[in-house]
């Protein structure tokens, strides 16, 4: 069990809690999102912060209830199924649920994990 | 460096790795900035130029997971960012990169970093140029023709 980290806005945080991260999400005028990823919460974040894509989402989509962190306890099964040495090692932070790496187990799984939305500060 | 040299390290760079994404990431910011290279990357390949006008190839299609061009995009914003803080956000915009405060050169980044338009362009700051060709000028090693004089020229102008 690891808790991971995903920036989002207030509304997508409450539709991914209710049914979980969804691959066929549609961003404004563009295709399905396809994936989901999260960060482990020790980090590193190599790619920026949670909290930097919860902000930076909020900004391009003001009408979504502002910048919120989702904490997710998720079994290591789970996440094991998403591991890849050598393309996202876990030891770089971040954990990336595609199609045929564990976006799926994610999913099936999802009534296995627990969930947390906490607010993020906007400076 | 030669252009099948360039080549060999592109792939090379693009090949998975324990280095990960972040290494990729990484590795193509420091080859552009210490070879002076200038990059386009799609979802598809990259394309190379160097400053003797020479173009290189890498076509990557597909690549091993849908959400690795991405992963790399996010590094290099995030990278632009601890050089200047908050300087592109995270759906993309223009940056600027060099591996250090004290660097005189930096890489120019404009970067897109969508679902519908995944894309970066880096390229060497002028000066990088300027002095790279000098130096190879002065060691015989410069390649001089028209190409590289108006790709030159066309970064000097901004």
């Amino acid at each position: 069990m690891a808790m991971l980290l995903h920036g989002t806005t207030r509304e997508r945080a409450e539709r991914i809690a209710l049914t979980g991260p969804d691959p066929m999400f549609v961003e404004l005028g563009g295709p399905s999102a396809g994936s989901f990823s999260a960060y482990f919460q020790e980090g590193p974040f190599h790619l920026g912060t949670p909290e930097m894509y919860a902000i930076g989402k909020a900004r391009n989509f003001p009408s979504e209830g502002g910048p919120v962190i989702i904490e997710m306890d998720i079994p290591g099964d789970i996440i094991d199924a998403a591991a890849d040495e050598l393309l996202f090692p876990p030891s770089q932070g971040l954990v990336q649920f595609d199609p045929d790496h564990g976006l799926q187990e994610l999913r099936d799984g999802w009534s296995r994990v627990a969930i947390r939305i906490r607010p993020v500060d906007q400076l | 460096m030669n252009t099948t040299e360039l080549n060999h390290r592109l792939k090379q760079i693009l090949q998975p790795s324990p280095s990960g994404v972040v290494g990729m990431a990484d590795a193509l910011l420091e080859l552009c900035f210490r070879e002076c290279i200038e990059i386009r990357a799609t979802n598809f390949g990259i394309t190379s130029r160097q400053a003797n006008g020479t173009e290189t190839n890498v076509i990557v299609n597909p690549w091993p997971r849908s959400s690795v061009f991405r992963a790399i995009l996010a590094r290099i914003i995030a990278r632009c960012n601890d050089y200047s803080v908050d300087s592109v956000p995270i759906y993309g915009g223009d940056g600027i990169w060099a591996r250090s405060m004290d660097e005189v050169s930096q890489l120019r980044i404009s970067v897109s970093n969508t679902t519908s338009d995944s894309r970066i362009h880096i390229l060497p700051e002028p000066n990088r140029v300027r002095q790279l060709d000098t130096q190879a000028l002065a060691n015989g090693t410069a390649v001089k023709d028209a190409s590289s004089e108006k790709y030159i020229s066309a970064l000097l102008k901004g």
